[in-house]
């Protein structure tokens, strides 16, 4: 069996994004945003006869997480979240205050437009995607009677009942989430998030619906992770092994059912946020899609599988490579052949 | 609310007349007592204090002391008073009085009177105190009084009690007279009654009739073998009762102007009967029992490195009840140790082993102390130390160096397996390990420590470390050159480490561990981290999944005491 732990170190190391405190390339961009926002949304309310509601900002998503990855196509993806003080019953639409937030960034960039969850603000360099901001527009809990933050969902062509004030604490999931895991194991649960992002960066195809979304990815490892160790006195970990058992678990989880619409049996798996709604973080797959999600686990499971029975690192590495990308490091077969050789004395902590 | 409690009271005393306080009376029974009650200066912080008027209302009692009528109605240590509230404090001492004084009009509480009988004697007028090595056994026997010149007595089984307190020594020129003595166990459930302290002390019948009666068969024939031979003038009593809660109350008397008959022979008689106050310092009242099943007293131990660790180390031992140490260490205590050796400063220039020993020998009886003064790599080359004849080996050299050797040594070497302890701390108090091998039919050992359980190799990394160990950039400090490179750490991580070490060497000692655990303990890493190192994953463990791992460490790979054990010898073994 070959150790890889080394390689899947470097990897992370090549993946991993920091959150907000920790890259500055980050805030900077956060903060464009947030600055246009607050010179001309008040402009923007004052327009409609409205009194601009009090607001601030939370970050939300991966990289509060501290489970972002580095974006295969630089396309950054920046989650803030808009907390209106304000209840939803002043605002029965919730679209209303998504377009206000739309009126007050249109124009910052060639492209900014309403999606069903978010007002997505692209910034571009020579017309290729450099990152994005996803403004999520919320009613601050404290204004609502049973005191729930609401998110605001829907597009401006969305029918009435797809417009909706929909129960959401992004806080509250970093929690649940986080909580599980402490010391070694919620940095091997962040890595192994990364690796499963980072191979699904490498698989499926940005656009649409056809990759599953990185929070379903985030839950799955949340559900089902159980870290291992190769050396549980030391605390090295065993990363290959964690996500090899994590993988066969997910791929167990998938279920057939019979879609009594389309009268045949389909595959699914479904992955329940921890929180409030409750929703199947991957309801919105094709049963196409779903079924390449699973296709593509299989062969996600396979390359980890060739990797453990691998005698030389090398092999082993080459196989990750093949599901995750240049980024996994590949070691010389001279340099793992080569007994590892330390100095003949080393610095020593044991005093008594 | 005294009314409800202490029947008709009015205030007594004042600034001229006396204790100041409340009279009241009780009813004990078809008895109406009269009480006083006193609040102590720093009441509500101490207890009321309750006085019965006579003190013999109700006759002899247990818990009432004579005279002054004192009322003993809780045994303070471990309570806490509820300071807001004196009123209740008060009700509460008057409700635990009338109990007790209604026991003892009732005789309810009369086996009292023999779990307090020292209390009881020691309070008797006349009395004389004598230092007791006996050992309580059940049998009647003649035992020894000694007498040293200077006037200190001692009553011992036999003059070798005396010797083994002093640990081997003998009396030091002070001339001893050893006067013989009888010894009398009572059976378990006797019930003898103290002379009262306001009455004459007991004539040899009246101790005859207290104490003979509660003899058994057996033991009432050997005291009559005993007594046989015509009397001295003066002769010694010692007397046991077992007390109802545990062990034995140990008690004296010394019978002067005897008739020709031993005082305890039927008819015979003595002008004066003195009462003798044992002070006891026999072994199994004042050594430990470590807790265990199995006696720690007979254990023996080689600590192997004396320093700040092993210093302490074997103070602890000591005082978990290990009686039996060999120390070893090549060293003498210089001026650096200082501040952080348990024993400071007093013996500078000392080797450290045989300052142990000395130190060790003048803080407790009992104890037997060797001290080695060379290096354990030597002592194992010329064979002057023998392994098999120490129950376990504890190793706090702080030289990873040796004690992997010593660890192969104490593997391969035919007959020298002994289970053993390796013990250590960290730069800046980031903490402490010990770790157990030997014990028990299962592996781990030192040396697994220092093995990749995927790769097999031998590293010179330690897995259990909590430090980080840069290349080329020691933890030592040099205070003023290389003759005195110093590690940051203070006594108290030696402490903690020791501390560590003993409880894990009592465990295996005391057959509580049966297996082969690595320990440690978790400092703050603020100075060692604020000092430019890292810490390793293991310090990012919690105390649980520290314990959790305890045995994690023992791996098949390991060359000492894993499967690759045959594989190669080192410079030791």
């Amino acid at each position: 069996m070959a150790n890889v732990q080394k390689q899947f170190e470097k990897f992370n190391d090549a993946i991993c994004l920091g959150r907000f405190e920790e890259n500055q390339v980050l805030r900077e961009k956060r903060d464009v945003v947030r600055n246009r926002l607050d010179e001309k949304l008040p402009g923007v309310f004052e327009k409609y006869d409205e009194k601009c509601p009090k607001y601030s900002y939370r970050n939300q998503g991966s990289y509060e997480m501290g489970t972002g990855v580095v974006p295969l196509n630089c396309d950054f993806d920046i989650d803030q979240g808009v907390y209106f003080e304000t209840p939803t019953s002043t605002y029965p639409d919730p679209v209303v205050l998504k377009k206000r937030v739309h009126e007050a960034l249109d124009g910052h960039t060639k492209d900014v437009k309403i999606r069903r969850p978010c007002v997505t603000v692209q910034y571009q360099r020579k017309d290729e995607p450099v990152y994005h901001v996803d403004m999520a527009v919320y009613s601050e809990g404290a204004q609502n009677p049973d005191g729930k933050s609401r998110l605001a969902v829907g597009r401006e062509g969305s029918s009435a009942e797809s417009r909706r004030w929909e129960v959401s604490n992004p806080q509250a999931l970093i929690d649940t989430i986080l909580g599980r895991f402490t010391g070694n194991d919620r940095k091997q649960f962040r890595r192994i998030v990364r690796y499963l992002k980072r191979w699904k960066d490498k698989n499926f195809s940005a656009d649409g619906n056809a990759a599953p979304l990185g929070i379903g990815l985030t839950v799955a490892t949340y559900d089902d992770l159980r870290c291992e160790y190769s050396d549980p006195t030391a605390g090295t970990p065993d990363d290959l092994l964690s996500l090899r058992n994590l993988v066969r678990v997910i791929l167990g989880r998938f279920m057939t059912e019979y879609d009594v619409n389309e009268g045949k049996y389909r595959r699914r798996l479904k992955v329940l946020l921890p929180v409030e709604p409750w929703n199947d973080l991957f309801e919105q797959m094709t049963d196409t899609q779903m079924t390449q999600f699973e296709e593509k686990l299989v062969k996600l499971c396979d390359a980890l599988d060739a990797a453990n029975v691998a005698v030389d690192p090398h092999d082993a590495a080459q196989e990750l490579r093949k599901v995750f990308g240049d980024d996994f490091p590949v070691p010389d077969k001279k340099e793992t052949a080569k007994a590892h050789v330390s100095s003949a004395f080393v610095t020593s902590s044991n005093n008594a | 609310m005294e009314q409800e409690l202490l029947l008709a009271p009015h205030r007594v005393g004042g600034p001229d007349q006396g204790e100041a306080g409340v009279i009241g009376e009780l009813q004990i029974g078809d008895c109406r007592v009269s009480v006083k009650l006193v609040l102590p200066p720093y009441f509500p912080l101490a207890f009321p204090l309750l006085y019965l008027r006579p003190w013999d209302s109700l006759g002899f009692i247990p818990h009432v002391m004579a005279d002054s009528g004192y009322i003993c109605y809780v045994a303070s240590e471990g309570l806490l008073l509820d300071r807001r509230d004196p009123v209740a404090i008060v009700a509460e001492a008057i409700r635990r009085a009338t109990v007790l004084l209604a026991d003892g009009a009732s005789g309810a509480n009369r086996f009292d009177f023999v779990d307090e009988f020292e209390a009881y004697w020691s309070r008797l007028p006349g009395g004389v105190s004598i230092l007791s090595l006996l050992d309580p056994g059940t049998e009647v026997r003649k035992v020894v009084r000694m007498n040293s010149a200077k006037g200190t007595a001692w009553l011992v089984g036999s003059p070798e009690d005396r010797a083994a307190f002093f640990n081997g020594r003998t009396s030091g020129g002070d001339k001893l007279t050893i006067q013989n003595a009888v010894y009398l166990p009572l059976e378990l459930g006797s019930l003898v009654l103290p002379p009262r302290p306001d009455r004459p002390m007991w004539s040899a019948a009246e101790a005859r009739a207290a104490l003979l009666a509660n003899l058994s068969a057996e033991n009432l024939a050997r005291l009559r073998a005993l007594i046989r031979k015509r009397s001295k003038s003066q002769e010694y009593v010692f007397v046991a009762i077992p007390r109802p809660s545990s062990g034995a109350v140990v008690f004296g008397m010394r019978f002067d102007g005897c008739s020709e008959l031993h005082p305890l022979v039927e008819g015979a008689t003595a002008e004066r009967v003195t009462p003798l106050q044992l002070t006891r310092l026999e072994k199994s009242y004042i050594v430990p029992r470590g807790g265990g099943e199995v006696g720690l007293s007979g254990k023996r131990v080689l600590i192997a490195g004396c320093g700040s660790v092993g210093g302490y180390l074997a103070f602890e031992l000591v005082r978990a009840g290990v009686l039996d140490l060999t120390t070893l260490d090549p060293d003498t205590l210089s001026a650096e140790n200082t501040f952080r050796h348990v024993l400071g400063w007093k013996r500078l220039g000392k080797n450290k082993a045989e300052a142990l020993k000395t130190e060790i020998e003048e803080t407790f009886p009992y104890v037997r102390v060797r001290a080695v003064a060379t290096g354990l790599e030597l002592a194992l080359r010329e064979e002057t130390l023998d392994l098999s004849s120490f129950d376990l080996v504890i190793c706090a050299l702080g030289n990873p160096t040796i004690e992997l050797a010593f660890d192969e040594y104490l593997h391969r070497r035919p007959g020298q397996q002994r289970a053993a302890v390796y013990t250590w701390l960290e730069p800046f108090g980031i903490g402490g390990h010990a770790v157990a091998t030997g014990n028990g039919p299962r592996g781990g050992c030192f040396a697994c420590l220092y093995t990749s359980p995927m790769e097999g190799n031998n590293e010179l990394n330690n897995r259990a470390a909590f430090a980080v160990p840069e290349p080329g950039r020691p933890f030592a400090r040099a205070l003023s050159g290389c003759g005195s490179l110093h590690t940051p750490y203070g006594s108290l991580d030696a402490m903690r480490t020791a501390a560590l070490a003993t409880g894990l060497a009592v465990d295996i000692l005391s057959s509580r561990e049966l297996g082969n655990p690595l320990r440690s303990w978790k400092g703050d890493p603020a100075a060692y981290q604020a000092a430019g190192y890292e810490v390793s994953p293991r310090f990012a463990m919690s105390e649980e999944r520290l314990h959790d791992s305890r045995y994690s460490h023992q791996t098949a790979r390991c060359l000492v005491c894993g499967a690759g054990a045959h594989v190669k010898a080192g410079a030791l073994a």
